[in-house]
């Protein structure tokens, strides 16, 4: 007579507490995924220049660094005609190119699908590289948000902008030769390299970096996240004196690649957070 | 009711109850104590540990699928995990590690018996979906 009421009273309490549990649950995500925008691939490039001293600064990156990193040096003409310019900007954007200088318009062309389809055909007439592939052309300048600003300051330039949704395609091919969307690179994997991938069997990679925030795909299996923070990489960098100077452009930018190796086919889709 | 009975049924509805009040919770996190470590002068970890000038790093497992890594004033790196990206990290590991082996002419790969992986896996998704801890190795620098 005492015990059973206890047995009963354990029986409720469970009862009560998975009840509690079921009704926290979170409802069944039925709700619809928010439609999101068209992928966009944005590039915004700040170049500022000093006829006086003939140095200029691209993306945030200094002059100075860009001499280290090889930048080249334009020559006496091109310097006298950017000294006659205060500013001048390129966008390309929905279906239109304008540029303006001196903050007035100077034209503005046509960029539809079909305009675009001239101007790549005469760019398959006279480059040597390789016919352009029309459809991953469209890809990218389809919904692209393009500026380019050339600005005469001594200012260092704005860092670089660089949000694009569109998918670089690498390929590696049988004998490790590197191309990127069809466009041969000249470099190529070592045969260490590639031997250590075939006997890994790696057929593809998908790699996203967006601001700081890395997603890899390896065979089409996800790996963990990785998120790097830049004044964490700071740290690193003094550890290893890796000497990797300024990175706000990059951890201000998102971008993805797929890679693929032999005659697979290339990996397609976005890099959209 | 024989006593055993009675005291393993009892228990038992014990244990639902207290992890039916946990789950009811939302799985928190439960800390356990942080495990000291220092580094000398001289030690290879020494000089990633005084980079950023506070002489001190911390790395945290939060089971619930979360490795940071911070300074005393700055995170610096964080990956975030599930049972299936850890298993696929795992099978690319061991792929890796075979490949590298094979192209050194080495003839022996490395094999993880099924049983061992398997266990591995069933862990991370325990401490992953059932009970989460959180534990931390906090690295100081002596001068």
């Amino acid at each position: 007579m005492n015990k059973t009421p206890v047995f009963i009273k354990l029986i409720l309490a469970v009862i009560l507490v998975l009840g509690v549990v079921l009704v926290n649950q979170p409802p069944m995500a039925t709700a619809e995924l928010a439609k999101q925008e068209e992928p966009t691939n944005l590039v915004h490039i700040d170049v500022t220049y000093d006829p006086g001293t003939k140095t200029y600064s691209v993306g945030g990156f200094s002059a100075e660094e860009l001499r280290q990193a090889g930048a080249p040096q334009f020559e006496d003409s091109v310097w006298q005609v950017l000294s006659l310019l205060n500013n001048a900007t390129l966008k390309i954007h929905d279906d239109l190119i304008d540029v303006y200088t001196d903050d007035n318009r100077l034209l503005s062309i046509a960029w539809d699908g079909p305009s675009r389809e001239i101007l790549f055909s005469l760019v398959n007439a006279y480059i040597e590289l390789g016919e352009i592939d029309m459809e991953r052309a469209e890809a990218w300048l389809d919904k692209a948000d393009i500026e380019i600003s050339l600005r005469k300051t001594k200012e260092l330039s704005a860092p670089l902008q660089i949000a694009l949704a569109t998918l670089v395609q690498v390929k590696v091919a049988d004998d490790g030769a590197l191309s990127v969307e069809g466009f041969p690179t000249g470099m190529s994997l070592t045969p260490e390299t590639l031997a250590l991938v075939d006997a890994a069997n790696v057929e593809n990679l998908k790699l996203c970096w967006n601001k700081g925030v890395i997603d890899l795909q390896v065979n089409g299996q996800m790996l963990p996240q990785a998120t790097l923070y830049q004044g964490g990489l700071n740290v690193l960098d003094k550890a290893f004196g890796l000497n990797l100077g300024d990175l706000t452009a990059i951890f201000g930018s998102s971008f993805g690649a797929g890679l693929v190796v032999g005659d697979a086919d290339p990996l397609t889709g976005e890099c959209v957070p | 009711m024989p006593r055993f009975w009675r005291l393993l049924l009892i228990s038992f509805v014990i244990v639902i109850l207290l992890y039916g009040i946990y789950f009811a919770l939302g799985r928190p996190v439960i800390p356990l104590p942080a495990i000291h470590y220092n580094v000398y002068p001289g030690q290879p970890l020494h000089a990633i540990v005084t980079a950023d000038g506070t002489n001190q790093l911390k790395l945290t497992l939060n089971t619930s699928g979360e490795v940071e890594l911070t300074s005393a004033i700055q995170p610096v790196l964080t990956l975030n995990y599930t049972p299936d990206s850890f298993e696929n990290t795992l099978d690319l590991a061991q792929k890796i590690l075979n490949a590298r082996k094979t192209v050194g002419g080495d003839g022996t790969t490395l094999e993880i018996s099924p049983i061992v992986k398997k266990a591995a896996e069933w862990t991370i998704a325990y401490y992953y979906h059932i009970i989460r801890f959180r534990i931390s190795v906090l690295v100081k620098a002596l001068p």
